[in-house]
């Protein structure tokens, strides 16, 4: 704004105004301008790629051991926890994360996400009369992971498994959402 | 040296500062500006008070940071070392967090105060807009306060915050992985949000208190509104011109007594707080194998929760992810949507009844999410008691029912006699609700939010749980009966009061 | 300014003393981590006294401060019924290890605080706390004798008095161990009497208390109304 103000007052120098359409002056303004915004762009785009790093990188599941299939008895459900795969040093307890393993029989498992599917609260498992039940708004699913009573859109997620060796499998590594639920159950709606 | 030459001296130096750094007009243009004599109201302090409120937190929030570390392994230590060992750390903590609830709540009454008085309108539209974003950049503050405490409901907080994010929808999975830093909750989750908490959101809202400062300079506070006083787009600025005329009064020291005054009273408040109730937490250590845990929100969210416990689950996302903007849209561009006319709340009666509304709901909805009936009380089942005219007098049969009632969880979500979880009907009198078999068929089949428990739950435990529940009646109420068997005429008065439960057995 | 000069007031009182303060978080408040609560009525009001009442309260099975029940029962055995459960009388397990949610130090903290409950010196006489059954025949002309007061000649029940004890359902929840167990101990709390006051200066024997629960466990049938013989159970 204070270009303008300038542009009125008298120049000092032996440069008379022209009727030409750009003058000097305007385009040193214009190539002030230009410079800095290359200079800008040049800084700005490495920051905003910084910054947006994690929202467009992809986090595929990886397979993650869950221990020997020997730990989890036959009928039971029992709660099991992995390390982060993508952990860092300073993750502290964050970095271990708790799941319920349902071993059907033998080599027939279910794995489920810790988090309710109504908004990520730990559901807990009641071994007698076989439900999950949410801390939270009271959401509850039976012992296959379906919806059974509140306000969750869905039953539990769950986790792709294998058995290699006597060791349970899971893939895993990171906190379901509706957006990436790991398996493909349909909504409720 | 003598007093006067001494004035003389003081003088002299005041005027070669005030030549090269114009502080009498920097004065005049500031605190000296004038004000209408009718705004130095004790209705007007709230806006200082706010920011007096933000100021206690800056000061706090950097002493705090010199022992707080934002990572995910130490966050929680360095919490219990302020906490108990660090000199005082405890009251720089309670300070903190005594400082954002009046903060949030302060500012609650402000803008209350402004939509009242009508002062959102001609010419001060930018004053609301700019204070619109200050309130969302406050409660950001409050949420993202929350986090810096990295205890348990820090942590599922954020799972919680992740859910809602998941539900955007096309973008949801990115929208998750930005938020938090990474595929799941860890320390880069922390850190993002020490970096809004501390830089990010302070510094925002240093910028726009000036611009929203500078609005009041160059704009002029509101006048206290008149009935029948009508804002006029033509007239107005010349009419308060008038006003400050006829009867302005400079801000310092006119006004400013009224809102030193509030600011003690704020700082007594905090400081009564801070001595009687002490800091918030840390509650569990954010170690999410440990399960057991009731993830609650802090008090100025407890409406969200509240909101996405009862909506249906159909709306749910709509309420969660488009309403926010819309109402805040709304609210952002009030002044356009309503920009001349009474200004005074005593000829605004939408005015007064939407905030009546709005606070009406906002109270009740933070109760419930205080007492959240929904909620699954997980210690019931093998915690509650029963008591003693519930058991006394019962057949052994009838007592192994209520052992079933307790081992299969029922209590988690059935009280008896108001003792066990809330989520469900109390079954202190459920046999003069239902007849036994439509309590078979609502404990096998389920409904109404509640799991069937036809597979978990053998014959005998039926019959006994069955036995049990039909005799859960007051004395001197009959038990409900199926009223398509003819029965023994009962009381006129009792009848009626179960018609209505003993349809549909059959 | 009397607030402000109060403040300070306040403010150095803080910072000089180390007085009582309200507010002020105290190390013993600290909530434990679940796994780390060491006080037994914390743990006995969360995991037990929903069942098994508090003391003042009653549950619908045998009171935990039951002295004869405390005098017959092994501390040992006691332990391995919170650790393992007994699934049979619909008890579930409290050990972590088989999937409840209790340490086994937990475990010994609530078992060893219910033993301190116990009477000292014990009821004498008390009959053993497990043995095998007995004769049904016998077990009929016992149940006449000692309960048929209360819960009818047939076991049936009495109206206004007791109620069946012979109920398939009922004698389907509950093991012969149950059976003998409250045969022994009643239920004080809720007015049935132990072996030694059902018939005032006759104690029941522990042969007669095997009778009595193999003549119960005669009634037991399967959910169709077939008879089952005892071995099935």
């Amino acid at each position: 704004m204070t270009t303008e103000t300038n542009n009125d007052k008298p120049c000092g120098c032996d440069h008379t105004p022209e009727p030409k359409k750009t003058s000097r002056r305007d385009f040193l303004l214009l190539l002030g301008f230009g410079l800095n915004a290359i200079a800008g762009a040049m800084i700005g785009i490495p920051l905003i790629g910084y910054l947006l790093s994690t929202f467009f990188k992809s986090y595929p599941l990886q397979w993650i051991s869950l221990g020997p299939v020997s730990k989890f008895p036959e009928g039971a459900t029992r709660l099991a926890s992995y390390l982060n795969p993508d952990h860092r040093e300073w993750d502290g307890q964050t970095a271990e994360i708790p799941c319920w393993v349902r071993r059907i029989q033998e080599n027939d498992f279910q794995v489920f996400a810790i988090n309710c599917t109504h908004l990520g609260c730990p559901v807990r498992w009641f071994e007698e009369s076989k439900l999950f039940m949410c801390p939270c708004h009271g959401g509850a699913f039976y012992e296959n992971g379906d919806h059974a009573a509140g306000p969750p859109p869905r039953g539990l997620y769950e986790y792709p498994f294998k058995v290699e060796n006597n060791e349970l499998f899971i893939q895993g590594g990171i906190l379901p959402t509706l957006a990436n639920p790991m398996d493909d159950k349909k909504p409720r709606h | 040296m003598n007093g006067k030459a001494l004035i003389q001296a003081l003088n002299g130096v005041y005027e070669w500062v005030d030549k090269r750094l114009h502080v009498t007009d920097l004065f005049n243009h500031t605190a000296g500006h004038p004000i209408p004599k009718s705004s130095a109201s004790w209705f007007y302090v709230f806006g200082s008070a706010t920011l007096l409120c933000f100021m206690i937190q800056l000061l706090t929030g950097c002493l705090l940071a010199l022992v707080y570390v934002p990572s995910a392994a130490e966050a929680y230590t360095t919490l219990e070392y302020l906490t108990f060992r660090q000199e005082l750390g405890w009251f720089l903590r309670a300070t903190h967090y005594w400082g954002s609830n009046f903060m949030v709540g302060i500012m609650l009454i402000h803008v209350t105060q402004v939509f009242l008085f009508g002062a959102y309108k001609y010419p001060r539209e930018i004053t609301w807009m700019s204070g619109v974003v200050l309130m969302l950049l406050t409660l950001g503050l409050a949420f993202t306060g929350q986090v810096m405490r990295f205890d348990e409901d820090a942590y599922w907080g954020l799972g919680i915050g992740a859910a809602i994010a998941g539900r955007s929808p096309m973008i949801g999975q990115q929208v998750v992985n930005f938020m938090l830093g990474g595929p799941i909750i860890a320390s880069e989750t922390l850190s993002r949000f020490f970096t809004l908490h501390v830089f990010v959101l302070p510094g925002s809202v240093l910028a726009l208190v000036a611009l929203h400062l500078r609005m009041v300079l160059t704009k002029g506070i509101n006048e206290y509104p008149k009935p029948g006083q009508i804002v006029r787009k033509e007239t107005y600025d010349k009419e308060y011109a008038t006003i400050i005329k006829k009867e302005g009064i400079p801000f310092f020291p006119h006004g400013i007594w009224k809102d030193l005054v509030a600011a003690s009273i704020v700082i007594g408040g905090i400081l009564f707080c801070v001595l009687m109730f002490g800091p918030k937490g840390p509650l569990g250590e954010p170690n999410p194998t440990q399960i057991d845990t009731v993830p609650r929100p802090d008090f100025f969210f407890l409406w969200i929760f509240a909101i996405a416990a009862l909506m249906p689950d159909y709306m749910e996302t709509f309420m969660l992810l488009v309403a926010p903007p819309i109402i805040i849209g709304l609210l952002f561009i009030l002044p356009f949507i309503n920009n001349t006319g009474e200004k005074s709340w005593r000829r605004r009666p939408i005015a007064v009844l939407s905030v009546i509304l709005i606070y009406l709901a906002l109270g009740l909805l933070t109760y419930l999410g205080q007492t959240s009936p929904w909620s699954p009380d997980m210690k019931a089942w093998s915690g509650a008691e029963t008591p003693r005219e519930f058991v006394e007098g019962r057949s052994p049969l009838e007592l192994q029912g209520l052992a079933v009632l307790q081992n299969k969880q029922c209590r988690n979500c059935h009280a008896i006699d108001g003792i066990g979880g809330h989520r469900g009907p109390d079954l202190a009198d459920v046999g003069t609700r239902l007849t036994k078999d439509q309590l078979v068929r609502q404990i096998i089949q389920g409904g109404g939010n509640m799991p069937a428990y036809g597979k978990n739950l053998s014959p005998y435990e039926t019959d006994a749980l069955v036995a049990y529940m039909v005799s859960l009646h007051p004395k001197g109420e009959l038990p409900a009966r199926d009223s398509t068997i003819p029965a023994t005429p009962a009381p006129l008065s009792v009848q009626e009061g179960e018609q209505h439960e003993a349809v549909g057995a059959h | 300014m009397k607030i402000a000069a109060l403040s300070l007031a306040c403010l150095s009182a803080i910072a000089l003393s180390g007085c009582d303060i309200p507010g002020r978080p105290k190390k013993e408040d600290r909530r434990p981590e679940p796994h780390h609560v060491t006080d037994f009525k914390t743990l006995y009001s969360q995991n037990c006294a929903g069942c098994h009442g508090n003391g003042q309260s009653v549950g619908p099975v045998i009171a935990m401060n039951d002295p004869l029940y405390l005098s017959i029962l092994p501390k040992e055995q006691m332990r391995q019924i919170v650790t393992n459960g007994r699934a049979e009388n619909g008890m579930p397990a409290f050990a972590l290890s088989n999937g409840g949610s209790l340490t086994n130090e937990q475990i010994g903290i609530i078992v060893d605080n219910i033993y301190a409950w116990a009477k000292n010196p014990p009821p004498t006489n008390a009959p053993a706390y497990s043995a095998p059954l007995g004769d049904v025949a016998r077990g009929a002309a016992v149940f006449a004798a000692n309960c048929a007061s209360c819960h009818g000649a047939d076991g049936q029940g009495l109206k206004d008095k007791a109620g069946s004890v012979v109920n398939p359902a009922y004698l389907g929840l509950v093991s012969d161990q149950y059976l003998r167990t409250i045969t022994i101990a009643g239920r004080n709390d809720l007015g049935c009497p132990d072996f030694a006051s059902r018939v005032p200066g006759k104690a029941m024997t522990s042969e007669e208390i095997s009778d009595v629960v193999a003549w119960l466990a005669s009634h037991r049938e399967n959910e169709f109304g077939q008879k089952l013989a005892p071995a099935q159970q």
